[in-house]
């Protein structure tokens, strides 16, 4: 059953993310909702469920997305990662788990990005990047943690774990 | 008395009409307006107060049936406006629907030579790094990567990639994209250049060319990736730097990309690849 309600949630978000999240514009950077879901969603499920889930959720984001596919499997493989580390610190602090994870995730996720697009042939000045596209995106995700966090805890139940 | 009470009938008739007159006579020069108005003030002032009671009675006997008739009366009326709004709306989507294809029509009139199809925007890229959006439209409609994509206003971009039901457009303000464009009415050849804020820069452009800001851009079918002769934007300034060999411009697009609705596929263009022509150092 949580599987059932994780695959709506990622629906619902890849469906935000390519409608509504880029209307959110500040500056040229807009929230990352499939990333703030996949990361609420990665704070309840641990274990395989988890790489399943990321594994998917890199993938579609991908598909959907201009830069190569592998790369953004890649970027939701590692973050993946990344939060298992956190997690082992901070597993008893749910809230400074979500901040962390976003801080860092958005920051990482956003660099990655970066890299790729300079590898493909665009050329974008580092501090253009920074400006335009790093500090809002990092400030809208900071800013809509929270509340997808509460609709995905909502929507998921109680917190459990999957060994 | 006794000879009043006997006096012919006639006579009484006679008096009344007499009497009838006088009063009119009187009423119609006014010299029955004060009596008139000392006699009716009372009268006015007594109806007025059993008027009021009257009513208030009556209000309070029928009030009950009233307010259960208003109230029906009131959600019948709120569900009336609501449907009315919801119409009007609908009708307001629609027009700005047809409006929106007229133009789309209007270009495809003024360009005769090109086939279109007609496409929604669904979508844009995920990562905000990139200028790409998600039309309605793939290869079961008969879309290819490499066809251009146009919109009333002028050039959108360039199919990237599809799927049988939707379709992948690159922006001409993405970062790497690069469109052959001349200016007119200087004539000048040069490449136009995305970038990360969407703005379109001219670049390669010769230092002894005379760019004047307001000449148009359209595209210069050079390279072969768009046809020629589609508008692109307007010049809004040039730039010379130091010892640069070229100048650049800064470029107003034709179309607004942050309200992209429809767009129109150039079906019967096809790319044409000139890289094998392209020399390479080292080739025989």
């Amino acid at each position: 059953m949580t599987h059932l309600r994780v695959a709506l949630l990622w629906a619902a978000s890849l469906w935000l993310q390519l409608v509504v999240a880029p209307l959110l514009r500040w500056l040229q950077g807009y929230p990352d909702v499939t990333f703030l879901t996949w990361l609420a969603v990665g704070l309840f499920l641990r274990g395989r469920g988890f790489w399943v889930w990321t594994l998917l959720w890199g993938f579609a984001t991908g598909w959907v997305s201009a830069l190569p596919d592998v790369a953004v499997l890649v970027a939701y493989v590692g973050l993946g990662f990344l939060l298992e580390r956190i997690r082992e610190r901070l597993w008893e602090r749910p809230y400074l788990l979500l901040f962390g994870g976003t801080l860092v995730g958005t920051m990482a996720l956003r660099l990655w990005e970066y890299g790729v697009v300079q590898f493909i042939g665009a050329e974008i000045p580092w501090v253009e990047a920074l400006r335009q596209v790093l500090i809002p995106s990092l400030w809208w995700n900071l800013l809509l943690a929270l509340p997808v966090y509460t609709v995905v805890s909502g929507f998921t139940g109680p917190r459990r774990t999957e060994t | 008395m006794e000879r009043f009470r006997t006096l012919p009938g006639w006579m009484y008739w006679a008096a009344f009409g007499l009497m009838a007159l006088g009063l009119v006579l009187l009423a119609l020069t006014g010299y029955l307006r004060p009596v008139l108005r000392a006699a009716t003030r009372p009268l006015i002032a007594v109806q007025t107060w059993t008027s009021r009671y009257v009513y208030s009675i009556q209000d309070l006997l029928t009030s009950p049936t009233e307010v259960e008739a208003l109230r029906r009366r009131n959600q019948e009326l709120e569900a009336e406006v609501n449907r009315l709004r919801a119409q009007v709306a609908e009708l307001q989507l629609q027009v700005s629907q047809l409006e929106l294809v007229a133009a789309l029509l209007d270009f495809a009139r003024q360009h005769p030579e090109h086939e279109y199809l007609v496409a929604q925007v669904i979508g844009r890229d995920p990562s905000p790094f990139l200028h790409y959006v998600l039309i309605n439209v793939g290869s079961d409609d008969g879309v290819r990567p490499g066809m251009p994509v146009v919109a009333d206003k002028g050039l959108v971009g360039q199919v990237d990639a599809v799927i049988p039901t939707a379709a992948r457009v690159r922006l001409i303000t993405d970062p790497s994209s690069r469109v052959n464009v001349r200016t007119t009415p200087s004539n000048v050849d040069a490449v136009l250049a995305g970038s990360l804020t969407g703005d379109l820069q001219l670049t390669l452009v010769p230092l002894e060319a005379k760019i004047q800001p307001g000449d148009l851009v359209v595209t210069s079918g050079l390279g072969g990736q768009y046809p020629p002769n589609i508008l692109v934007g307007q010049v809004v300034s040039t730039r010379q730097v130091g010892f640069a060999l070229f100048q650049e411009a800064a470029v107003q697009p034709a179309v607004d990309f942050t309200h992209l609705q429809a767009v129109l596929v150039v079906t019967n263009f096809r790319p044409v690849d000139v890289s094998p022509l392209i020399p390479t150092p080292g080739a025989p």
